[in-house]
């Protein structure tokens, strides 16, 4: 390649990534633009961004991408001189505009440039702009209930009954339920500039962010941009140099070598933590262009099913690993879905059940102790307990209906629960709550489930800060290293009476610790039927879920961090075990993961009974 | 299905209960000692453990056993073969020796033998002759495939000429 060539080349590519940043904010921009107190200076915001698009773009030679960056950045002309005349419908428009923009900016950084017709919504572009142009002045009512309610009469969406139990027992994906489409005529009404929107149709409020977006759409000065690989090399090698230093640090403690050699060691041992730390806050990214794409997702949503939706988001400055956020997009995108389609309820069931119209989701996050934890939660119908268990026994997959309300909501997690071939367009892929919890299980979280009939149903999820760093008690069982995550551990003790069996089996024993009694699992007996334990051996308590139990070992040696590897193959999954851990001499020790191996355990002490 | 046929090349020959395997060289990715293996409870039968290979955690798998050849004590010559399959995963297979590089062509090779249950078999891509020895070449990977259980079969009555 001449330099010639390497220039162009690299202009394009950082073309590219201008684009793909600028048109992330704008769709920013542009939802919270309905309730915006100064839509002015957001559609100018959105002008120049457009503008900047095209303009670069032609020097880049992306004539595809200029084409409807210009016809886009004429209707935002128009619109920011006269923000009143904003609709639900333009804002859609330009929405899909910016998808299209973002689908052929992925896909000329992949290589993919066929060609691309959108000359259907380029015409629908340069409409608005002329009807806006030819209109100039928006018909403004003074009584907002006129202008909607006929259109409001039009359209009778069709609902998906709520009791189907979140489309679970659904033989066929959901249809879209609204058929007719948002026509032109509906036009927000603005009785004040300063008072919020109001509508007599579905859309999508907002609660009004502190800041307005369009003030934050500045890069701050402070940061800068990185390739991501360079920084995973990096911190790939700062987890290594964790692991090194454990290695050095068994080794040198083992000899008792001179002091100023222990000395140095341990400053090592400090930097290095240190070193982690700052690291693992490099990878540490807000959830909020996640939570911004739920808000989007409702409000196409909430058009589409004819609900009045809102969206209320709070902690989403909160921070995860981004490869954590990154796999949290999918599952949290299908709960949505379930909560809009099933859970939130039809205006008239609403009204008649005496509450508000407008449905509201909420989701919110936080960091409680080591873990975030993330809710989504709507006040919506709630889980039909009866309908899932009904089904579940009909399904095979329970024995009997007795079962507690957390069993039972629980159910909707089981594979083979639902059997809806769902292919979910949020994805492109079948998708069901199984595989939500799978998902979320792989980041080594768990998901609950809560929900009260006619009033609310709510998914919580609990994950680590990080799935890489855990800190762990090394023990020995049957000679071989194994450590459970130190935040499961709640204590340490030598069993002072014998073990009382209650029969063969991993969880059949039981002991008396603190004048409590705890159920036993010798992990002997998990790890390897013909192991036996050791006469003097330890007892770890550890709990899950609100249950304690006491793992039956042959040696506590002590706490020790580790960079958990995942063992994320089909041959090696075993429930209750989180992952490999690699120990000073080198060998793997099974890190445990203390839900599983409790489930575990008490499905074959069920089993067996 | 794909014919299941052996191409030409290079194919990397091991030992296993006294009968010689090939795999293609192209799956190959390196040899090492045997060395500590970590059992994993409630993992199939043959599936030894998992192994540390340069800071990365890999299955094992220990191949007398998933073959149906009964089990072995590990001698000195005993290696694992590290294979990596679909989407990068890497696995360790445990052999009795490994012997080394042939070069096969087109037409030294011949086609898998028909067995009773074929479906089972799929793994087994042809027939190596080399130096007056029949290599049975396996596709490892798909021996490897989860649906591939542990099978017993008896090539003795299928090694003619």
């Amino acid at each position: 390649m001449t330099t010639q060539d390497e220039f162009i080349s690299t202009l394009r590519a950082e073309y590219l990534d201008e684009a793909a940043y600028l048109l992330e904010r704008c769709e920013e921009t542009l939802l919270c633009l309905e309730n915006s107190t100064d839509r002015g200076a957001a559609l100018a915001d959105l002008f120049r961004a457009l503008h900047t698009i095209k303009g670069s773009g032609a020097v880049a030679g992306f004539d595809c991408i200029v084409g409807l960056a210009h016809v886009m950045e004429d209707l935002l002309s128009l619109l920011r001189n006269y923000p009143k005349a904003t609709t639900t419908e333009l804002v859609s428009l330009l929405l899909q505009g910016l998808d299209v923009l973002k689908e052929r900016v992925k896909a000329c950084k992949l290589g993919r440039v066929e060609a691309w017709d959108v000359t259907e919504l380029k015409e629908r572009l340069i409409e608005a702009a002329e009807h806006l142009k030819d209109a100039k002045a928006v018909i403004v009512f003074d009584d907002g209930k006129a202008a909607t309610q006929s259109n409001a009469e039009k359209s009778h969406p069709l609902e998906s009954e709520p009791n189907a139990a979140f489309g679970f027992f659904d033989e066929e994906p959901a249809e879209p339920v609204v058929t007719e489409k948002v026509t032109s005529e509906q036009i927000l009404i603005e009785k004040a500039a300063t008072e919020p929107v109001v509508t007599e149709k579905a859309v999508l409020d907002t609660a009004p962010t502190k800041e307005s977006p369009a003030t934050t759409a500045k890069l701050g000065a402070a940061s800068i941009k990185v390739d991501a690989q360079r920084i995973d090399a990096v911190l790939d090698m700062v987890g290594e140099l964790v692991i090194v230093k454990s290695q050095l640090l068994t080794r040198i403690q083992e000899k008792r070598l001179d002091p100023e050699l222990q000395s140095a060691v341990a400053l090592l041992d400090t930097i290095v933590r240190d070193l982690q730390d700052r690291a693992l806050s490099i990878r540490m990214t807000p959830l909020k262009p996640t939570f911004l794409k739920l808000q989007r997702l409702a409000r196409d949503l909430s058009l589409r099913c004819g609900k009045k939706i809102e969206f209320v988001m709070s902690g989403e400055d909160t921070e995860l690993d981004r490869t954590m956020v990154e796999e949290l997009a999918d599952p949290l995108m299908h709960m949505m879905r379930n909560a809009i389609d099933h859970g939130i309820e039809s205006a008239e069931k609403r009204r008649a059940a005496g509450k508000n119209e407008i449905g509201t989701i909420r989701i919110l996050a936080r960091q409680v102790g080591g873990r975030v934890e993330i809710e989504m939660r709507d006040d919506g119908g709630g889980l039909p307990r009866d309908k899932i268990i009904a089904k579940a026994l009909e399904k095979g997959l329970i024995d009997s209906p007795d079962l507690s309300d957390r069993e039972a909501f629980h159910l909707i997690f089981k594979p083979g629960f639902s059997t809806a071939d769902k292919i979910s367009d949020v994805s492109g892929r079948g998708v069901g709550m199984d595989v939500v919890k799978t998902n979320i299980e792989r980041l080594r979280g768990n998901v609950e489930v809560r929900s009260e009939a006619g009033q609310y149903t709510s998914f919580v999820l609990s994950l680590p800060l990080t799935a890489a760093i855990s800190d762990g008690i090394l023990m020995i069982v049957g000679g071989r290293p194994f450590l459970v995550p130190i935040d499961a551990v709640r204590d340490l003790a030598k069993p002072e009476n014998p073990l009382e069996s209650r029969g063969t089996g991993v969880g059949h024993d039981v002991v008396r610790l603190k004048g409590r009694m705890l159920p036993v699992v010798t992990l002997h007996q998990w790890v390897d039927n013909t192991l036996k334990p050791q006469s003097n051996g330890m007892l770890v308590v550890v709990e899950s879920e609100g249950r304690q139990a006491a793992l039956l070992v042959d040696e506590v040696i002590g706490q020790m961090q580790v960079v958990l590897k995942p063992m994320a193959n089909e041959l090696t999954r075993c429930p209750g075990v989180a992952g490999g851990a690699i120990m000073g001499d080198g060998r793997v020790a099974l890190v445990l993961d203390v839900q599983g191996l409790l489930f575990a355990v008490n499905g074959a002490e069920r089993a067996a009974a | 299905m794909e014919a299941n046929s052996a191409k030409a090349g290079q194919y990397l020959t091991f030992h296993l209960a006294g009968r010689p395997y090939g795999l293609p060289i192209g799956s190959v990715r390196e040899i090492n000692r045997i060395g500590d293996i970590a059992p994993v409870p409630q993992a199939p039968t043959f599936v030894a453990g998992v192994m540390n290979l340069r800071g990365k955690v890999i299955p094992v798998v220990n191949l007398r056993a998933k073959f149906g050849f009964q089990d072995a004590e590990h001698t000195k010559e005993t290696c694992i073969i590290v294979i990596e399959g679909l989407e990068g995963h890497q696995v360790g297979v445990i052999v009795d020796s490994v012997a080394g590089v042939v070069d096969l062509e087109a037409g030294m090779i011949e086609p898998a033998p028909s067995m009773g249950d074929m479906s089972r078999m799929d793994f087994v891509i042809g027939m190596g002759k080399s130096e007056s020895r029949v290599i049975i070449l396996v596709d490892a990977v798909r021996a490897l495939a989860k649906d591939n259980l542990a099978v017993r079969f008896n090539m003795e009555a299928n090694q003619a000429a």
